[in-house]
């Protein structure tokens, strides 16, 4: 009967134990996963929620009135939203496109540098090692007409000075080389690992077949260094989209808001009005935009992957 | 149990702590010290054990408490711990801090731009009752604070006190008089003359800045615009909280204001705010000829130990077609939060820190001079550290820059925030030359409205 018991049980015993084992790695991840969902997924529902609602925290009893998708009609039919996003996406490719190009240039210098690479590894990642406010605020009084060391510097060389933070036309870009300025060390950093990653064959060979160095660049160096451009176009983009301290504490978003870019919007409207519905909606609608954007770049370098594996 | 029981329980374990601590209720705040039936044979040590905290913004009122407060811990036995942010964050704080009623701090520094926005929120203590029934002999005399400085910070529908007011400023302009007086040019009386004034420094100096203000884009600014055209008679809210910004007042006075800034100010006006004015102000070997800023500023400037051109600053209260003068009212204040469970310790320490002993030592320190507290403004003490560094003309002045102010020039409402950026905004694009001065104010006009409609006007 005892023998009869367990053999009718065994199927179920390895099913169970199978089981187990499939699930054991699971209760390893839960404390993981505990954090990342207090921390990240509730937050984000609330987040969801509220851009449905109605709530003001300024307002007397404040409280969470749910009124559907009245935010995001109103902020659709905002001018601001729109003139912010479109400037958004002129920060984002400005600032990327510059530290994307002068982040390779740098990490190719310090690739083929015979003496002091190391010393100048270090001194390249600096500018990532300050606070980003710290160096809002140091370049607000650098770029200053009046006294900034740019315009003194722009004056001696070549006699004039330029209106780089009050003038419509340059404030923006001005805050995009800001970005570019602390954020460059990191694309260095990317590159510079790809580039010591690389395989010396290739290189050999077409040295063999009498290529320059110009042609071995275009040719080889910067196609296999697609991932990491990827990669570090990826972040970049992703941080860019979300610059808020160098904005507010340069120019505050002026003149007017001809430097104000949609996270600078969604943290006045959110911390300044705190106009928590409104401001919940938008940062809704820039994470989509983020993921959607991100989603293509990691597509992309899926596909390199599968391309060259 | 197994070893990997064991693991699973403790995993489980470790999972359920993080939860609890992410979950966990705000800690307790400080309890009142214990409430006795005999009264304290000592008033001041009444509250003996009890902590205090503090939300203060960074700035010289702030100074005072932290080279101070061992005075008032040791007198009072009260324990107090404080917190200093800039402007923004600390509002930050106390908003969430009231919405979600923790009571973490007892007393917050309030500015009184955002006063309406708290009184309307039910987030400050009276203090009406404490005045009447609790000071303490010898330090704060609320009588003794200007009605014009204490005003800003009344309730508006029950008229009760809500915060004491620790610093007051009007508006002033300070000029160069040793350029005026190269070029033979008066000192200005009105905004009219320093229109005119600028434009003559300009042609007579050229490598000084007629003018020097805030342009920048936030709400921070609103002020010196704001503040000029009231003295063309223009607000940007009536006393019916109409909106009154595409006014023909309004149209001359930021026509006027909008030529200072961008004809005989520095090109990048628009983005000045007020950390910009002193390097250029005050800078060596040039400058700027004139300013309009709260009479803080040239309680700093004319001070030869801060500002290069300090003995050669002048002062002028001025007037303008309406037949006000323009403003630049600034005032901070302390407040009890009305969720402190501390708020009898809280107003001890309120009464301390504008004591006029204290306050004194603030002058004698060399903190400031800008004292709201007219016992004060005629100590001897005050008068010889005026002299002392020699802004004796300064402190002469500034009763009477304080009695100028005129609070119907200022939109006191829940929603100031919105309402000044949505002004300075359109003026700071005009100072850059994105538009004229009439499609400015014709936007304002339009976004203030809708604000107004959308706060229930």
């Amino acid at each position: 009967m005892e023998t009869a018991r367990r053999v009718w049980q065994q199927p179920d015993v390895d099913r169970w134990s199978k089981r187990r084992r499939r699930l054991e790695p699971l209760w390893f991840l839960l404390p993981s996963l505990t954090v990342f969902a207090v921390f990240a997924i509730w937050p984000t529902i609330e987040a969801v929620v509220t851009s449905l609602s109605r709530y003001n925290l300024t307002e007397p009893n404040a409280r969470r009135v749910f009124i559907g998708l009245e935010n995001y009609r109103t902020m659709l039919a905002d001018p601001t939203f729109w003139g912010d996003l479109v400037r958004s996406f002129q920060f984002v490719i400005a600032s990327v496109t510059v530290t994307l190009l002068l982040g390779f240039y740098i990490a190719y210098l310090l690739f083929n540098a015979n003496r002091g690479r190391n010393i100048f590894r270090i001194l390249f990642l600096v500018p990532m090692t300050v606070s980003p406010a710290i160096t809002a605020l140091s370049f607000k009084f650098m770029f200053n007409y009046e006294f900034g060391v740019i315009n003194v510097m722009l004056d001696g060389l070549i006699g004039k000075k330029l209106n780089l933070l009050g003038d419509a036309g340059l404030a923006l870009w001005a805050t995009a080389a800001i970005d570019a300025w602390i954020w460059t060390p990191l694309v260095v950093l990317i590159l510079l690992s790809g580039l010591e990653s690389l395989p010396v064959e290739p290189f050999e060979a077409a040295a063999l077949d009498g290529a320059g160095a110009w042609d071995m660049l275009r040719s080889i160096t910067v196609p296999l260094l697609k991932r990491f451009f990827l990669i570090a176009a990826l972040i970049r983009i992703m941080d860019a989209f979300r610059v808020y301290e160098i904005i507010q504490l340069t120019t505050a978003g002026g003149p007017g808001n001809l430097s104000e870019t949609l996270n600078v919007y969604i943290a006045k409207r959110g911390f300044s009005f705190f106009e928590m519905g409104p401001a919940s909606a938008m940062a809704m609608i820039l994470t989509f935009i983020i993921v959607a954007v991100g989603t293509v770049f990691v597509r992309q370098s899926s596909a390199f992957e599968e391309a060259t594996s | 149990m197994t070893k990997q029981k064991l693991l699973i329980v403790l995993t489980l374990a470790v999972a359920g702590a993080m939860l609890l601590v992410a979950c966990g209720a705000p800690p307790a705040p400080a309890s009142e010290a214990p409430a006795t039936d005999a009264p304290a044979a000592d008033p001041l040590r009444a509250y003996e054990g009890t902590t205090l905290r503090l939300a203060l913004k960074q700035g010289y009122e702030t100074t005072a408490i932290e080279n101070y407060i061992q005075d008032f811990e040791d007198k009072t036995g009260i324990n107090v711990e404080y917190e200093v942010y800039d402007e923004p964050t600390l509002r930050e704080k106390f908003v969430l801090d009231s919405t979600a009623q923790t009571g973490t701090y007892d007393v917050v520094a309030v500015q009184f731009w955002y006063f309406p926005e708290y009184d309307k929120a039910g987030w400050l203590e009276p203090l009406d009752d404490y005045v009447t029934n609790d000071s303490i002999d010898g330090w704060l005399d609320v009588g003794e604070i200007p009605d014009a400085v204490k005003a800003s910070f009344v309730g508006k529908e029950d008229g009760k006190l809500y915060s004491i007011p620790v610093s007051a400023a009007g508006g002033v302009l300070t000029y160069r008089a040793d350029v005026l007086e190269a070029l033979g040019i008066p000192a200005p009386v009105s905004v009219k003359d320093v229109v005119t004034a600028a434009a003559l420094v300009k042609e007579g100096r050229p490598e000084l800045y007629g003018w020097i203000g805030r342009g920048e884009s936030s709400f921070a600014s609103f002020s010196t615009s704001a503040g000029w055209a009231w003295a063309y008679g223009a607000r940007v809210l009536d006393e019916a909280n109409s909106v009154t910004v595409d006014t023909p007042e309004m149209l001359e006075a930021m026509t006027d204001f909008v030529a200072l800034n961008r004809e005989f100010g520095p090109p990048d006006q628009a983005s000045l705010g007020w950390d910009a004015e002193t390097p250029i102000f005050c800078a060596d070997g040039g400058g700027a000829a004139f300013n309009f800023e709260m009479s803080g500023f040239p309680g700093f400037w004319m001070n030869p130990a801060n500002c290069a051109y300090g003995e050669n600053l002048g002062m002028a209260i001025l007037t303008g077609p309406g037949n006000h003068a323009p403003q630049w009212f600034y005032a901070e204040a302390l407040s009890i939060s009305k969720f402190s469970n501390n708020k009898e310790a809280a107003w001890l320490f309120l009464q301390w820190r504008m004591s006029p002993d204290i306050l004194l030592r603030e002058v004698t320190d060399g903190i400031r001079l800008d004292i709201p507290y007219n016992a004060v403004l005629t100590d001897p003490a005050y008068l010889a550290k005026a002299e002392e560094t020699s802004l004796d003309d300064y402190v002469a002045m500034l009763p009477d820059i304080l009695n100028a102010v005129d609070m119907r020039s200022w939109p006191s409402v829940p929603e100031f925030v919105k309402v000044a950026e949505a002004f300075q905004q359109e003026i700071s694009l005009a100072i850059a030359g994105e538009q004229t001065v009439e499609e400015a104010l014709a936007k304002a006009q339009t976004n203030i409205e809708q604000i107004m409609r959308e706060a229930g006007y």
